[in-house]
């Protein structure tokens, strides 16, 4: 099976970045636009671009429907959902094979399995990978303590019914287990009408590591190495780098068979990403989620390994086996990407759509900018602020993070705020240099007053 | 009648003068307001104003697709519509949307040939708004 026409299901760089890997390959895209992204660069880059609906994205890009008639319709034989919106839909993977459209990713009931936290947490028990150690249903005092005593302290008491934080406490020794305990269940009870509690094992110094993994039709499953994510805000990726240097090779080595591992056991077809959290303290890691998608930060492994992710995922789709075997596979250097979004970050990251003004982007050897912006280009306010990702390769990571903060510096961009002076700052505090961050390090870096006056400055 | 317009060289995919007289012809001799005819990278798009249809005297609006789909129109050119009258209807994978009459008026033109698709907001018709002085019927 051959595929000759892609549907693109999404927008701004990821369609922009899927079109030029048809290009490359010879297949023709058409790309599904909303009203307010007819005159995008991605609608002018593919072969025929097709309006799928109003600008809200409701109305246009995660409306199921809409997206699969324009695909038949323009006569496609295989969609790609790129990342967010209906990317990891089962329901979409679904109604494609309906209509006879390939899918361009995992089969609808891995991303169903694996989409559902339970029974991903299960499927990784199953294949024999570490999760955060928790107990369910404590419904007694005691109950409560022989968990806590099993898991080791500090435990995080939640409400088993809700999440949000609401009925969620941090106990760090025994002797206040039985107020916490007797608090936590009364505000379940409360906000959920359930007073059941989840207790798993609270880890104050977090990163973030997860593993890119591509298997095919026929069983066969290899790793691309890791990336780092530790850098986030609010559950969002700031910066992303590979390969992990906070953790031995020992257990990256057994942190990269663990998601070939999981992802064989559910014979896994097509990019996926097994996503970790490593307790610095204990130094051990944990199975957090899978991500049955391509990711936004998907070229710090294409640039370390030379493998272009997303030709991977077409060839996948067309059924053919993958030609990479795992010793193929190798991490060359070191790799940073810098998420440029358009908000700013001195206003509480205020979203600032708009019209880009100038826009100049680094260039040179080791620098990838993966955009669809351009000056003049307008950034409406329905969707995702993310403008652009500022890809850099270094021989090391002194050497990546050198030339990052280069690029950073020589980047032009005005019309619009952007988080580009957040990221200088950011990238020039010396625990970032030296590794001495955790997933919640961000936020707190960001509630220091002098450091909102550097992001000021850096503004200029 | 005037045949107008014929776009871009369609003579690049092969097409002789004697194939281009011949869909021309068959053209005139059916009853659609719109050939729009895709070969490759060529498109040939051949529409003509009806002859039962009025001239365009006085305001003209389009109505757009309401949803992506294929296109049937329920009725023809030169036919009086009232405001709010079915005029044909979009076919999704999951669905169907029925297209209306925004305002009185007399069909000009069908821009989207009959079972073709259509992308939302695309102009399904031209519509010759009813004035109170100038009626027109079939």
């Amino acid at each position: 099976m051959t595929i000759k026409r892609v549907f693109v299901a999404n927008r701004g760089e990821i369609a922009v970045r899927i079109i030029r890997a048809c290009r490359d390959a010879g297949i023709e895209t058409v790309v599904g636009v909303s009203e307010a992204d007819r005159e995008t660069m991605a609608a002018r880059m593919a072969d025929r671009a097709v309006c799928i609906g109003p600008a809200p994205s409701g109305d246009s890009y995660l409306n199921i429907d809409a997206v699969v008639t324009a695909a038949v319709g323009t006569g496609c034989d295989a969609l790609h959902p790129g990342y967010g919106f209906l990317a990891e839909n089962a329901g979409l993977a679904e109604l494609c094979g309906e209509h006879g459209i390939t899918f361009i990713g995992p089969r609808p009931e891995t991303i169903r399995s694996l989409g559902d936290k339970i029974s991903a947490r299960a499927i990784a028990q199953q294949a024999g990978v570490p999760v955060v150690p928790g107990h369910d249903h404590l419904a007694s005092y005691e109950e409560a303590l022989k968990a806590a005593e099993a898991i080791g302290f500090p435990v995080l008491l939640k409400a088993a019914a809700g999440g949000g934080g609401r009925g969620m406490q941090v106990v760090r020794e025994q002797g206040a287990l039985r107020r916490a305990f007797d608090t936590a269940r009364a505000e379940a009870r409360a906000a959920f009408g359930n007073d059941t509690l989840y207790m798993e094992r609270f880890i104050g110094s977090a990163r973030h590591i997860e593993v890119q993994v591509l298997g095919d039709r026929h069983g066969t499953v290899i790793h691309l190495g890791e990336r780092d994510c530790t850098l986030q805000r609010r559950h969002q990726k700031i910066v992303e780098e590979g390969p992990a240097t906070a953790l031995s090779d020992v257990l990256v080595n057994r942190m990269r068979r663990a998601a070939v591992d999981l992802a064989r056991s559910v014979n896994y077809e097509g990019a996926g990403t097994v996503e970790f959290i490593f307790d610095q303290e204990r130094e051990e890691f944990h199975f957090l989620e899978v991500n049955t998608r391509i990711q936004v930060e998907h070229p710090v492994t294409e640039l370390l390994t030379g493998v272009d992710l997303v030709v991977q995922q077409l060839r996948i789709a067309a059924g053919v086996p993958l030609e990479l075997a795992q010793e193929d596979v190798r991490l060359t250097g070191h790799v940073i990407e810098c998420r440029i979004n358009a908000e700013s970050a001195a206003e509480g990251f205020r979203p600032s759509p708009g019209t880009i003004l100038d826009w100049k982007a680094p260039a040179g050897d080791g620098i990838r900018v993966d955009t669809h912006c351009e000056a003049g280009s307008v950034v409406p306010p329905f969707y995702d602020s993310m403008l652009a990702k500022l890809i850099v390769a270094g021989t090391d990571r002194n050497d990546a993070l050198t030339r990052m903060r280069a690029a950073l510096a020589g980047f032009t961009l005005t019309g619009i705020d952007s988080t580009l002076p957040f990221l200088r700052a950011l990238l020039d505090r010396p625990e970032f240099a030296s590794g001495a961050v955790t997933t919640r390090w961000v936020e707190a870096v960001l509630d220091e007053p002098e450091f909102l006056t550097q992001i000021e400055r850096a503004q200029g | 009648m005037s045949i107008l317009p014929l776009t871009i060289g369609a003579r690049g995919v092969g097409l002789t003068d004697g194939d281009l007289g011949q869909i021309i012809d068959t053209f005139r001799h059916t009853e659609r307001g719109l050939l729009d005819l895709r070969l490759g990278a060529t498109r040939l798009r051949l529409c003509r104003p009806d002859a039962q249809a009025p001239a365009a005297s006085g305001p003209v609006t389009s109505v757009p697709a309401p949803f992506v789909g294929v296109f049937t129109a329920s009725v023809r050119i030169g036919q009086t519509v009232g405001a709010g009258m079915r005029l044909g209807r979009v076919r999704s994978v999951q669905g169907e949307v029925v297209v209306t009459a925004p305002h009185d008026g007399t069909i000009l033109a069908q821009c989207v040939a009959q079972g073709q698709f259509a992308g939302f907001g695309d102009p399904l018709f031209e519509i010759l708004m009813q004035t109170p002085d100038r009626g027109h019927t079939e």
